[in-house]
């Protein structure tokens, strides 16, 4: 492991120790109520203004570099849309050589990338595999709002079971065309990867603070390090953007996401959703709040409170690896 | 006499712009009119300057128009921007509040407060496109009934309460228009025509075309501009016992268009650049293994990211030799939205006939325009198939026989018989993999021989436009969605006595060479318009004929203009008289 020099972070106990420096500012164009800007702003508090920032391809580029202007006021950069993983491996490898060769101060610089969820997902997940094979400091988020917002709502292979998008429409005879589950990216990628020390799913409003934390905890703990946010989109999602909180907030309650942190191997989950009733609520007061799910029937919610209730009932491992139990050795 | 008419709405991206123009496009098609129309996105994901234009007309017209007769403009930013296209004569219709210099303007000024009629006496903002369209239905003697029929269509499935909302607009923006202006005699909508015409914009024409061709397989991956292809056909093609499946990049697209097309069916994909960058690999490995594979590509600006949402036509290398090594491949260049149905068709034609990719080029420009087609226009499409192999009757099935003709028939993978090596090696008959010259050579003589003879195939006899016939003084070659605007600048040139002609290749590898020879013999000067930096038609020319041309090279993300393509013509003209006064002495 790296002994380049670590930011030591205060824990953020409440919402009013949040930073007050702001540096994700004014000059984007993304929609009201969009839980992704919250979140670029949210890590980017986190991590303080001795940070570098890239970003891939999606909509978070796009509505952030609008009109020759960015909120952005710490370096960043554009790059590919699969090569999120592969960017932060660069910037960090060059800021160590340079840190090395006497040319910049030796001080931690954080790197954070932020993809979206088909740019990290689906099309960048070997080039994220490989940085977290990697060792050098660098933290890559993947922001996770269910579709490709930039190219007007596509499907993506982390959208949700039954939900619409242009490429998934839904009509009455076939009402289900997205067909996929949703896929597991974080526990994929703390399952494969063993020596990395810190993988942890989040959603910036819920629980208060907790995101923030994370991100912190992230950048302490060092190394190559991975955190997946679930953001709802009001244009996506199709409902009021009044609600983003919320249905954050929902989506954690009724378990469809869960929200952990795996540190050095040790799973912690920040929200437990394993218990139902007060722990965890039915799924369909999630669903019947956005008008993706309109045209789901009866046994559509049944089938995804199956799933939901198997994986948090039946998983060894809740939310990380659909392994239900050790079978003796047949042999 | 031709009626001609060029309306312009233009405002902030999702306050109803593209609403009002495409209620007046489809109600204009079911009069009878043919149109053309051009449409402008912001990046952003919600919000922007954004404009729609469309001309009408009674006859054939290809182009959108430069300035316009009637602009509207809902905010002070797009007045200002697009006031510079107004006619001196037009009609200029704006939001209230928009301050307008009219000292020694020309135009008509009509100021409506659309907001201000929304808000107060509808009760709602959003209302304010219907407002617009009332305003415009009287200026423009739009028939009323026919708004009236398009907008319960509309809002068909809606509440009743809605549409009584929208109707109450319409009555008030018509009102308002009646009270208040006078109306102008002759200005405004042609009259119609009894036939009716399809209405669709370039990507819907791509995806009927590649769906009444025969495709059975799609796959995709979001881009812009071309994702609506395949939202079209994640709709439609499964109904037609197709298959649609969203893949998660482009190389796995490509990839697996090679797998369904190496089983035995039509299979396609569309992107844009970026995306065809990522391709390239595979496309070499369906050129060696000589698999059939249709490639749309929806051109943007570039490179990289470039301008995600303005046309460009900068691909044209890149469709041409992208990929490493000696890969042939087809390129055609579809210039209308009826086209690229027929297109497609012929895009399936040669790659199902010669096994091989077949790219399609068209632009952001040609993919996003609403244009009038004609009905039963598939059925001009023309049939493919691919030439399938019986089982030998003795020995191993030659998949790459080298013969009289560069294509050999193709087995379905599993046919007895017939079993056979894939590779991406270079290979013997069998699809054995041998590294030796011989056999490089005779193989890659045999995939550029394809080349050689669809430049001889019916059908690419068809496909090269010609604009008028003899010789001439200048000579226009352009490609793609340019030939609108060049075939309005020969008009426009002739008209002022200027002796050219323009010549449209349809299909850009292999050139059509006959026709081009033939074109080059006759023609003085060549002039090459086409919407990129390096001129990459004007550097093929070059490199085949060995022609000196002129480039006419435009980046900003719009479509060439007639007037300055007619600025070159001249420009091209004078520099020949000044050529031939060197040499002949001045004309006394």
């Amino acid at each position: 492991m790296s002994t380049a020099p670590t930011i030591d972070y205060e824990k953020i106990k409440g919402v009013h120790k949040i930073p007050l420096e702001e540096l994700y500012t004014s000059g984007h164009r993304t929609c009201q109520g969009c839980e992704s800007a919250t979140t670029m702003r949210g890590f980017i508090k986190a991590a303080g203004s001795r940070t570098v920032v890239t970003g891939a391809t999606g909509c978070m580029y796009v509505a952030n570099t609008s009109y020759l202007t960015t909120p952005w006021i710490v370096p960043w950069m554009h790059t590919q849309l699969g090569a999120g993983g592969s960017s932060a491996v660069g910037m960090a490898a060059g800021l160590r050589a340079l840190k090395r060769k006497g040319k910049i101060k030796d001080e931690k610089i954080n790197v954070i990338n932020f993809s979206g969820d088909l740019g990290a997902g689906d099309m960048g997940i070997g080039g994220i595999s490989a940085a977290l094979q990697s060792n050098y400091d660098l933290l890559i988020i993947m922001y996770d709002n269910e579709s490709a917002a930039n190219t007007d709502i596509q499907a993506t292979g982390l959208s949700t079971y039954g939900a619409q998008t242009t490429f998934t429409p839904p009509g009455t005879k076939h009402p289900i065309m997205q067909r996929r589950w949703k896929k597991n990216v974080a526990g994929m990628l703390a399952v494969g990867h063993p020596t990395c020390r810190y993988v942890a799913t989040a959603c910036a409003t819920y629980p208060p603070t907790d995101y923030l934390n994370k991100v912190r905890k992230a950048l302490e703990i060092g190394g190559p390090t991975f955190i997946h946010t679930y953001d709802p989109c009001p244009k996506g999602w199709d409902y009021h953007p009044r609600y983003s909180n919320e249905l954050g907030e929902l989506g954690i309650k009724c378990g469809i996401y869960p929200l952990y942190e795996i540190v050095d191997g040790n799973i912690i989950y920040t929200y437990d959703a394993r218990k139902t009733g007060k722990g965890r609520i039915p799924v369909k007061e999630f669903l019947t709040k956005q008008g993706r799910f309109d045209h789901l029937l009866p046994e559509h919610f049944t089938y995804i409170q199956k799933m939901v209730d198997e994986m948090w009932d039946e998983w060894q491992m809740p939310g990380v690896a659909p392994i239900k139990g050790i079978l003796k050795a047949r042999i | 006499m031709m009626h001609d008419f060029t309306l312009r709405v233009a405002g902030e991206s999702g306050e109803g712009v593209i609403t009002v123009g495409e209620t007046v496009a489809r109600i204009a098609a079911r009069e009878g009119l043919q149109l053309v129309t051009f449409r402008t996105f912001p990046a952003e994901i919600k919000g922007g300057a954004c404009m729609m234009q469309l001309r009408l007309s009674d006859q054939k017209i290809s182009y959108h128009g430069e300035k316009v007769d009637c602009l509207v403009a809902l905010n002070q930013a797009a007045l200002d921007e697009n006031f510079p296209d107004l006619k001196e004569q037009g009609v200029l219709l704006c939001e209230a509040e928009c301050d307008v210099i009219e000292d020694g303007l020309s135009a008509t000024v009509y100021k409506v407060p659309f907001e201000r009629i929304a808000v107060r006496e509808i009760g709602s903002r959003i209302s304010k496109n219907i407002v617009v369209l009332g305003v415009l239905a009287e200026l423009l003697a739009i028939p009323k009934p026919r708004v009236e029929e398009f907008l319960a269509e509309k809002f068909a499935k809606k509440s009743e309460a809605i549409l009584d909302h929208n109707m109450q607009a319409l009555e008030k923006g018509i009102c308002f228009a009646r009270e208040n202006f006078s109306k102008r005699e002759g200005f405004g909508f042609p009259p119609g025509k009894p036939e009716r015409h399809l209405l669709m914009t370039g990507n819907e024409a791509i995806a009927l075309g590649s769906a009444a061709a025969g495709v059975k397989c799609f796959f995709g991956y979001p881009i812009t501009p071309a994702s609506e292809i395949m939202e079209w056909l994640a709709v439609h093609l499964p109904r037609m016992g197709g298959k649609v499946l969203q893949t998660e990049d482009e190389i796995s697209a490509i990839c697996a268009v090679a797998g369904a097309s190496w089983a035995g069916e039509k299979a396609m994909t569309a992107t844009s650049g970026p995306g065809v960058s990522l391709m390239s690999e595979a496309l070499g490995l369906l050129s060696i293994a000589e698999i059939p594979a249709v490639i749309v590509d929806s051109q943007r600006g570039g490179p990289s990211t470039g301008l995600p949402t303005k046309t460009e036509q900068s691909d044209l290398m890149l469709a041409i030799h992208g990929s490493h090594g000696d890969a042939p491949r087809v390129v055609i260049a579809p210039t209308s939205v009826s086209e690229c149905i027929t297109m497609m068709g012929a895009a399936f034609y040669f790659a199902e006939k010669y096994q091989m990719p077949v790219i399609v080029l068209v632009d952001q420009a040609l993919s996003a325009r609403v244009e009038t087609v004609k009905p039963g226009i598939v059925e001009e499409i023309p049939k493919s198939s691919r030439l399938r192999a019986q089982a030998p009757a003795e020995g191993n099935f030659a998949r790459y026989k080298l013969a009289n003709s560069p294509v050999s028939p193709a087995a379905i993978p599993g046919t007895d018989g017939c079993e056979h090596m894939v590779t991406g090696m270079e290979h013997d008959e069998f699809g054995n993999f041998a590294c030796d010259d011989e056999t490089h050579t005779a193989m890659t003589v045999k995939r550029f021989r394809k080349l050689e003879e669809i430049e001889h195939d019916p059908l690419t006899q068809n496909l090269c436009q010609s604009i008028g016939e003899g010789r001439a003084d200048i000579g226009v070659v352009t490609w793609g969605s340019s030939a609108g605007p060049v075939e309005e600048a020969i008009a426009e040139a002739r008209r002022l006595g200027i002796s050219v002609r323009g010549l449209v290749p349809k299909i850009l590898n292999p050139l059509p060479h006959a026709q081009m020879k033939k074109f080059f013999s006759e023609v003085n000067r060549v002039i090459v318009p086409e919407l990129n930096f390096t001129g990459q038609l004007a550097s093929q020319l070059r490199a085949t004929y060995r022609v000196p041309t002129i480039s006419l090279t435009k980046i900003k993300g719009v479509p060439l203009e007639p007037s300055e393509i007619v600025a070159k013509i001249i420009e091209a003209t004078d520099g020949l008289q000044q050529r031939s006064a060197r040499r002949y002495g001045r004309a006394r």
